[in-house]
C-alpha cells in the first residue's frame, strides 16, 4: 500500500469549555463518515500530545508525531486553531510462518515535506477565504458554534483534499518557490515593460502574472508575499491549467466563484460572474483583489485587481479595442517560445539518465530544475523516492545552520546515485547523477553544471 | 570500491581480505537488527516459550550439578537478590522510600529540571514509576501517568507509539511487553539513535532481572513496584547514559555506543596469544564456562568463549558497563549473576568478576551456567594471574593502558579524529579527542556531528555508501564498505583529492597494525 491521507482535522480547543461539549471543538473532519466518538477521541489524543511536549518547551510547538502505522503533522496557523493532517505509513504485507503481516515504512515519509503540504493548505484557504478568525462574528460568544467558519471550510477543505496528490509531494513543497521561465536579458525588459505598461494603463490592475505554456514568465508582484505567488501559481495548476487539460465545461473550483466562464469566454462581457477574491496578506494588514485570468493560447495572464473596482463594460473595451491587449500577449509569448526553443535543443540535460539538477534561491523564493518536463508531472520519473527524500534530507541539514555559510556535500547511495549539494549565500544546488563512477568525476560533472545553471544566477 | 578509486586501492581490497572467519563476536548491523527487533516486539508479546535456551542447551549437555537450577525459578531469585547479589550489588544502598508526596508540580515548574539536556523514564505498563534519570521519580507520578495514557490510547488503535517531534526537542518512546521507556532529548539524536540508547537500558533492566522473571512478576500484580527488585541497578542505568551524554567527560566512549562495537586494547599478537592461552589452558577443564572475558579501560584485551556460542555487542556493552561503574571490583573476587539478554533473556551467567592484581589493572571476568562453581573459577583465575605475572604480560597490559592513537605521530595530523569500525567482528578503532575537540564544546560538536552523519549515513529507508562534507569548520567523511565503517573529521579546505590520499594513508596504517589494534581471532575453550 502506498501512502494515503488517514484523517484531516481542524480544530480549536477554546470552543468547548465543559465536559460533554467536545464536539464544538471539531471545526473540521475528514473523512466526515468517521463517528463523533471516534472524532472526539482522537482530538483529544491530539490535545493530549500538545498538552504533554508543551510541559518541556514554551511554544505549543508539537510538529510531528509517528506510530508505527502513521505520521502526524501539526500546524497552529492561528492562534488556537489546530490543522492535524494523519498520513498512513505506506507498507508490505508480508508472510512469515504462514502469518501475515505488514511491514510499516513510515520513514518513506518525510515530515517535513509533508508539514509543508499541510501548511500549504492553509496558505490556500487563507488566499481564498482569509483568515479563520476572520470568520468569527466579533460578538459571537465563545460558546456559540461558529457555523460560518464550519461552513467556510468544509466547503474549502473537502475540495482541496480532493486535489491532493500525497504520492507526488517532494522537496519543492518545502521550497514554497516558483520557477520562472528563463528569459535573456532583452527579452527579460520587453515583458517587464509590457506589464509595466498594462500597470500604468489601468491603475486598478494592481498586479500581474503572466504565463506562458503553463509557467510563470513574470510576476509583477512587489508587495506580495513569494509564498502566496507559490499559492496563486499552484492554484492556477491544481484548477485552472488542471481543467484546460480536461477541456470539460463542469468543472469544480475550490475557490469562491468559478472560473468556468473565463475559460469560455475570452472577452470579459461577462457580466453575472463571480470573480474569485483573493487576500494577500502583509505583516498584520490585508489587501482583497480580484482574481481575473485571462488567456489566448499559450499565454495566460493573471490580474489581480483591487477589490473595489468594478469591472466594467468601459474597461473591458479599453483593454480589449484600444490597449489590443491579445496583440501584444501574442507578439510576446512567440518571441519567448522562440526563444525557449532555441535555447532547450543544445542542452542535453534533459534526457532520462543524464545528471539532472535542482536549483533553488531562498532569498527570491525561485527555483529552477531539470528533473521534471513540466510542473504537473509531480515526481520526476527517473528519480526514485529516497533519492527525493535524500535531497530534501541534505536541504535540511543545510538550513539547520541558520547562518548563511557555505558549505558542499557529497553523497552516494546503495545504488550508484550520487547527490552533489552546494550550499553558499543563500543560495542551494544539488546535482543528481546516476551513474557508477569515482567522486573526482562526479565533483567535476558536478562543477560542469553548477558553471552553466548557477553560476551567473548567484550574482542576480 | 569505485567510491575513492586511487592506485592504492589493492591495498584497501587487500586489507578487507585479510578480515577473520570467524568473531567472537557476533556481527550484525545494529540498526538493522534493531528495526527488525523493533517490528518483532511490536507484533506480540516477546514470546520467551518459544525462544530456545542458551543456558539450558548448555546445562543440558553436561551432566552437572548446575543442572537443577531452575532458569527461571522465583524461589532461586528471591533468594539471589538476597544473598550473593546484595554482597555484590549493594554498592549503593536502594533509595530510602520517600516521603509519599507525589507531587510533580515541583519539578515540571522547575525550569533547571525542564531545560535539561535529555530525560529518560521508565514506568511499568500500569504506569508504575521506576526510573527518572534526574529527579525522584515518585514525584513525577503525573507525567509519568499521562505518558502511560498516551501509551494505551494509542495502543487502543492497535498501534505503537514512536516519538513526538516539538520545536527543539524530541520525545521518544519505546513500548516493551512490560515496560515503557520515554526519553526526552534536546540532542541533535535521531529517534532511531535515541531508541537504541532506550533498548540499551531495556537490557540492562533484563539483565539484572531475567525477561521471564519480570513477566512473571508483572502477570501476578500488574502493580508492582519494580524498583524493590532493581535497588542498586539505577547506578548502571545512570552509567549507561552518562555514556551517551558525556556533559563533561571527553572520551570515545560515546562512539561505542553509537557504532555499537567494542574498542580493543593494542597489544601485539605474541602478547595477546599468551594471555589467551593462559586462560585457556587453566580454563579448557572447566565443564560449562561460557565466556571469558578480560578487560581493561573499557577496552576488550581477550575474549575466550564456548565453541558454538558467541556474545553479542550489546551484551558485551552491559558488562564493560557494569566493570565501569564498579570500583569496589577492584577490591577483591565477584560472584554475581548476570543475564545477557541476547544470549538468554530468561536465565543467569555466574560470573566471577576479579582484577588481575594491584600492578595491573585488567578485570576478569568468567562467566559460567553453574552457580556452584566460585571456587573452581576462583582457583582458575589465581593460576592466570600467576602465569601472566611470570611471563611479564603486566607491563605490556599496562603500557597498552597509557597509550593512545596520536594522528600526529602517524603522521597524518590533516586527519583531526577518526571512528574505524571493523564490520566483521564489531571491533572499533578511534584515535585520541585532541584539538579542537578536546573541550567541552567542542567535543559536544564532535559527538553531535559523529551523531549526525552516522544516522545519515545509516538511515532506515535510505542508507547511502559516501556522505563527504566540506563545512567551514571542518570536512567530514564516513564511508561505509563491506568490510569497515570509516567516519572522520579533517582540516577545512582541503581539497578532495588530498581527502583521498589522506584516507588512504590511515588506511594503509590501519592496515600494517591490525594484528595489534584488532583481536583477528576467535578462540574458543
Amino acid at each position: 500500500m502506498s501512502i494515503s491521507l488517514r484523517n484531516f482535522i481542524i480544530f480549536n480547543s477554546l470552543f468547548s469549555n465543559k465536559e460533554g461539549d467536545e464536539a464544538k471543538k471539531i471545526l473540521f473532519y475528514h473523512p466526515s463518515e468517521t463517528d463523533l466518538d471516534t472524532q472526539i477521541k482522537d482530538i483529544g489524543l491530539c490535545e493530549a500530545i500538545l498538552k504533554f511536549s508543551g510541559t518541556y518547551t514554551k511554544e505549543d510547538s508539537c510538529e510531528v508525531v509517528r506510530t508505527q502505522k502513521t505520521i502526524q503533522l501539526y500546524y497552529e496557523p492561528e492562534p488556537n486553531f489546530w490543522m492535524i493532517m494523519t498520513i498512513n505509513a505506506p507498507y508490505d504485507t508480508k508472510q512469515k510462518d504462514s502469518i501475515e503481516y505488514n511491514e510499516y515504512r513510515g520513514d518513506e515519509v518525510n515530515e517535513k515535506v509533508y508539514r509543508s503540504v499541510l501548511k500549504q493548505s492553509y496558505r490556500m484557504f487563507r488566499l481564498f477565504c482569509g483568515t479563520f478568525q476572520s470568520h468569527i462574528a466579533s460578538g459571537e460568544h465563545s460558546s456559540d458554534v461558529p457555523h460560518e467558519l464550519i461552513n467556510k471550510i468544509k466547503d474549502f477543505y473537502v475540495e482541496y483534499i480532493r486535489t491532493m496528490r500525497l504520492e507526488v509531494n517532494n522537496i519543492f513543497d518545502i521550497f514554497c518557490s516558483t520557477q520562472h521561465l528563463p528569459l535573456n536579458d532583452l527579452l527579460f525588459l520587453r515583458v517587464h515593460n509590457f506589464i509595466q505598461l498594462i500597470q500604468t494603463s489601468f491603475p486598478m490592475v494592481v498586479h500581474c502574472v503572466l504565463f506562458c505554456n503553463e509557467h510563470v514568465v513574470c510576476a509583477q508582484t512587489s508587495d506580495v508575499n513569494p509564498k502566496d505567488l507559490h499559492s496563486i501559481n499552484e492554484y492556477m495548476h491544481s484548477t485552472f491549467f488542471a481543467k484546460l487539460h480536461q477541456s470539460q465545461s463542469n468543472l469544480c473550483s475550490f475557490a469562491r466563484g468559478s472560473l468556468a466562464d473565463l475559460l469560455e469566454t475570452t472577452d470579459f462581457s461577462g457580466v453575472n460572474r463571480v470573480v474569485p477574491i483573493i487576500h494577500i496578506y502583509n505583516e498584520n494588514t490585508v489587501r482583497k483583489f480580484q482574481l481575473i485570468v485571462y488567456r489566448l493560447l499559450d499565454a495566460v495572464i493573471c490580474f489581480l485587481v483591487d477589490e473595489s473596482t468594478e469591472i466594467t463594460k468601459e474597461i473591458c473595451d479599453e483593454l480589449f479595442v484600444h490597449f489590443k491587449i491579445g496583440q501584444q500577449l501574442t507578439m510576446i509569448t512567440d518571441e519567448i517560445i522562440k526563444f525557449q526553443q532555441s535555447e532547450s535543443t543544445p542542452t542535453s540535460d534533459k534526457s532520462e539518465s543524464g545528471p539532472k539538477f535542482i536549483f533553488f534561491n531562498e532569498l527570491s523564493f525561485k527555483h529552477s530544475e531539470s528533473l521534471r518536463l513540466n510542473h504537473t508531472q509531480g515526481r520526476p520519473k527517473n528519480v526514485p523516492v529516497e533519492v527525493m527524500n535524500l535531497i530534501t534530507d541534505l536541504y535540511e541539514a543545510d538550513i539547520r545552520n541558520k547562518r548563511p555559510c557555505a558549505k558542499e556535500s557529497i553523497v552516494k547511495t546503495l545504488n550508484d546515485y550520487w547527490i552533489v549539494c552546494r550550499k553558499s549565500n543563500y543560495r542551494h544546488f544539488f546535482v543528481i547523477v546516476h551513474k557508477n563512477s569515482t567522486m573526482l568525476e562526479i565533483t567535476e560533472e558536478a562543477k560542469r553544471l553548477y558553471n552553466t545553471h548557477a553560476e551567473d544566477v548567484f550574482f542576480e | 570500491m569505485t567510491d575513492l578509486k586511487t592506485p592504492t586501492e589493492e591495498q584497501i581490497d587487500e586489507f578487507q581480505a585479510a578480515c577473520p572467519h570467524e568473531s567472537m563476536l557476533i556481527t550484525t548491523d545494529s540498526f538493522e537488527e534493531f528495526s527488525r527487533e523493533m517490528s518483532a516486539s511490536l507484533k506480540e508479546f516477546e514470546n520467551n516459550d518459544q525462544r530456545a535456551s542458551n543456558i539450558v542447551d548448555i546445562q543440558g549437555k553436561s551432566d552437572v550439578p548446575g543442572k537443577n537450577v531452575d532458569v527461571d525459578g522465583s524461589g532461586r531469585l528471591t533468594q539471589l537478590s538476597n544473598s550473593e547479589s546484595s554482597s555484590t550489588l549493594s554498592l549503593v544502598q536502594t533509595e530510602s522510600p520517600n516521603d509519599g508526596s507525589s507531587d510533580c508540580d515541583d519539578y515540571l515548574h522547575d525550569t533547571e529540571w525542564l531545560n535539561k539536556q535529555e530525560h529518560v523514564f521508565i514506568l511499568s505498563k500500569a504506569g508504575k514509576p521506576i526510573y527518572s534519570l534526574y529527579g525522584n521519580e515518585d514525584k513525577l507520578a503525573t507525567l509519568f501517568g499521562v505518558m502511560q495514557a498516551l501509551v494505551s490510547v494509542v495502543q487502543s488503535n492497535e498501534d505503537t507509539i514512536q516519538s513526538i517531534q516539538a520545536k527543539g526537542i524530541r520525545f521518544v518512546f519505546l513500548v516493551k511487553s512490560q515496560l515503557i521507556l520515554v526519553a526526552v532529548s534536546r540532542k541533535k539524536k535521531s529517534v532511531q539513535q535515541i531508541q537504541m540508547q532506550l533498548t540499551d537500558v531495556y537490557n540492562q533492566i533484563l539483565s539484572t532481572l531475567t525477561l521471564s522473571h519480570m513477566n512473571r512478576i508483572f502477570e501476578q500484580r500488574k502493580n508492582f513496584d519494580l524498583r524493590r527488585l532493581l535497588g542498586g541497578s539505577e547506578r548502571l542505568i545512570d552509567n549507561l547514559l552518562e555514556c551517551g551524554k558525556s556533559d563533561s567527560k571527553i572520551s570515545n566512549n560515546p562512539f561505542i555506543f553509537l557504532t555499537h562495537s567494542v574498542r580493543i586494547l593494542p597489544l601485539t599478537s605474541a602478547v595477546r596469544e599468551t594471555i589467551t592461552s593462559a586462560i585457556q589452558s587453566n580454563c579448557s577443564k572447566i565443564k560449562n564456562l561460557v565466556f571469558a572475558v578480560l578487560i581493561a579501560n573499557n577496552k576488550l584485551i581477550t575474549l575466550v568463549r564456548m565453541k558454538k556460542y558467541f556474545v553479542h555487542p550489546a551484551d558485551l556493552r552491559l558488562i564493560f558497563n557494569l566493570i565501569e561503574c564498579s570500583e569496589s571490583f577492584k577490591n577483591g573476587e565477584i560472584w554475581l549473576p548476570i543475564c545477557l539478554p541476547k544470549f538468554d533473556s530468561n536465565g543467569y551467567l555466574y560470573t566471577h568478576v576479579s582484577y588481575l592484581s594491584d600492578d595491573c589493572q585488567a578485570c576478569l571476568l568468567l562467566l559460567t551456567v553453574d552457580r556452584e562453581a566460585f571456587f573452581q573459577l576462583s582457583e582458575a583465575k589465581k593460576k592466570i594471574t600467576d602465569k601472566l605475572r611470570r611471563s611479564q604480560t603486566f607491563k605490556a597490559i599496562n603500557d597498552a593502558m597509557q597509550k593512545d592513537i596520536n594522528l600526529r605521530t602517524i603522521g597524518i595530523p590533516e586527519i583531526r579524529h577518526f571512528l574505524y569500525k571493523s564490520k566483521s567482528n564489531a571491533q572499533l578503532l578511534c584515535s585520541e579527542v585532541t584539538m579542537p575537540y578536546n573541550t567541552p564544546e567542542g567535543f559536544e560538536r564532535l559527538e553531535s556531528l559523529y551523531y549526525g552523519i552516522h544516522n545519515r549515513i545509516h538511515s532506515n529507508n535510505r542508507p547511502l555508501k559516501l556522505i563527504l562534507e566540506m563545512r567551514e569548520e571542518e570536512i567530514m567523511l564516513a564511508w561505509v564498505t563491506s568490510g569497515y565503517e570509516l567516519y572522520a573529521t579533517f582540516e577545512p579546505m582541503i581539497d578532495n583529492n588530498t581527502v583521498i590520499t589522506l584516507v588512504n594513508k590511515l588506511l594503509s596504517w590501519i592496515k600494517k597494525g591490525e594484528d595489534v589494534l584488532f583481536i583477528l581471532n576467535a578462540p574458543t575453550f
